[in-house]
C-alpha cells in the first residue's frame, strides 16, 4: 500500500474509527443544517499513494466540484471534498431550493449558492478535522474554505497531487449519505504536507 | 429585550453570506434586530464601533482577520461586549482559547435555531 510496507491492523483501525467519528460528524451535521433525518454508510476508506490517485477517483475528464482547505499549523495539510453537480444541485435544493445547469461563479446569481456550497464545504471539512484533532489531542485550525469547478484532470494538477514524492500518502474517503431515500456521494481527500499518515496517527 | 423594553440589536459576523442569512432569519423571527453583517474580523471590528450593538455573534474561521483575534480587539474596545462565538471548529482548545478571549458562550455550527436563542438568552441575561 506504501513504500513502508503497509499499514499494521491497529493502525488500520485508529484511521477506521477516525474515519467513522469524522462521517458521523459530518453526518449529523447535514441532518441540523437540513432539518432531515441523515443515515450514512460506513465509508469506504483508502490510503492510497498521491499518483495512484487518479485510478481511483474517476475519468479525468469527469467534472466535480472542489471544495478545499488548508491546515497550516501543527500538522499542514490539505483537504478537498469533491462532489458532482448533480450532489450539489440536489443539496442546494434541500438547503436553498435553487438548482444550476451551469456554472460561473463569477455570476451574482450563483453568490447564495456558492457560499451554501462553501459553507457546506466548511462543515464538511471541520467534521473531519474535529475528528482527527480529538483522535491525536492537537488542535488544528483549517483557512476559509474556497471552490473550484473544473475537469477532474484539473483539480488534480492543482493541487499537485499526481506530482507529490515518492513514498507519500492521502487518505481518501469515499461517503454515502442517505437523506429521505436519495443517496448522495462525495470524496474526501486528506494530504499531509509534510509527514504521513502513518506519523499523523503515531502514538495514539 | 433589553432593560429599556428595546429589541436587542445584533451583529452577524460570517464570511458566509448562507450562514448570515441562516442566523438573520432565527434572530428576526425571535424578536432581535440586525444592525449589521460583518464577512472578516476587521470588518466586524469596524461594524462594532460603529454600530455599538447589544451582541455579537463571531465566526472562528474567516479571511483577513479571524474570529478570536476579533473578540480580543472588541474586548479591548469595550470590556463589555457581549460575544457569542458560533463556528462549525468545536475542539476544545479553541472553545477554551475563545472563552479566555472574551467570547460568553460558543455554539457549533450548524447549530438548531434553539441552540442558538437560549445561548443569547443565557449571555444577554448575565
Amino acid at each position: 500500500m506504501n513504500s513502508k510496507g503497509g499499514l499494521s491492523d491497529y493502525e488500520k483501525d485508529i484511521l477506521k474509527e477516525l474515519s467513522t467519528i469524522g462521517s458521523g460528524n459530518a453526518a449529523t451535521s447535514i441532518s441540523v443544517l437540513i432539518r432531515k433525518t441523515v443515515n450514512i454508510s460506513v465509508p469506504s476508506l483508502t490510503v492510497v499513494e498521491p499518483k495512484k490517485f487518479g485510478e481511483l477517483i474517476g475519468k479525468e475528464s469527469d467534472i466535480r466540484l472542489a471544495i478545499f482547505s488548508y491546515i497550516t499549523e501543527n500538522y499542514p495539510s490539505k483537504f478537498i471534498v469533491l462532489l458532482s453537480l448533480d450532489e450539489a444541485n440536489r443539496l442546494s435544493d434541500l438547503l436553498i431550493h435553487q438548482k444550476f445547469k451551469n456554472i460561473d461563479f463569477n455570476d451574482e446569481k450563483l453568490i447564495i449558492f456558492k457560499s451554501m456550497l462553501l459553507e457546506l464545504g466548511n462543515i464538511l471539512i471541520s467534521s473531519y478535522i474535529n475528528a482527527i484533532s480529538e483522535i491525536i489531542h492537537k488542535t488544528l485550525v483549517h483557512t476559509p474554505p474556497q471552490i473550484k469547478y473544473d475537469f477532474l484532470e484539473s483539480i488534480i494538477d492543482e493541487f499537485s497531487i499526481i506530482n507529490e514524492e515518492e513514498g507519500k500518502e492521502m487518505l481518501f474517503l469515499k461517503n454515502e449519505f442517505a437523506i429521505e431515500g436519495s443517496q448522495f456521494l462525495f470524496d474526501l481527500l486528506f494530504l499531509p504536507d509534510d509527514i504521513s499518515i502513518r506519523d499523523l496517527i503515531k502514538g495514539v | 429585550m433589553n432593560d429599556s423594553g428595546k429589541k436587542l440589536r445584533v451583529l452577524i459576523v460570517d464570511d458566509a453570506i448562507f450562514m448570515r442569512t441562516m442566523i438573520r432569519d432565527i434572530l428576526e423571527k425571535n424578536g432581535f434586530e440586525i444592525v449589521g453583517e460583518a464577512g472578516s474580523g476587521k470588518e466586524a471590528i469596524e461594524k462594532f464601533t460603529r454600530l455599538k450593538p447589544d451582541l455579537v455573534t463571531m465566526d472562528i474561521v474567516m479571511p483577513e482577520m479571524g474570529g478570536i483575534e476579533a473578540v480580543k480587539s472588541i474586548i479591548k474596545i469595550d470590556p463589555t461586549a457581549k460575544i457569542l462565538m458560533c463556528s462549525a471548529m468545536g475542539q476544545k482548545a479553541l472553545v477554551i482559547e475563545a472563552i479566555q478571549a472574551g467570547a460568553k458562550d460558543f455554539v457549533v455550527k450548524p447549530f438548531q435555531p434553539s441552540a442558538v436563542i437560549e445561548a443569547i438568552t443565557r449571555i444577554t441575561e448575565e
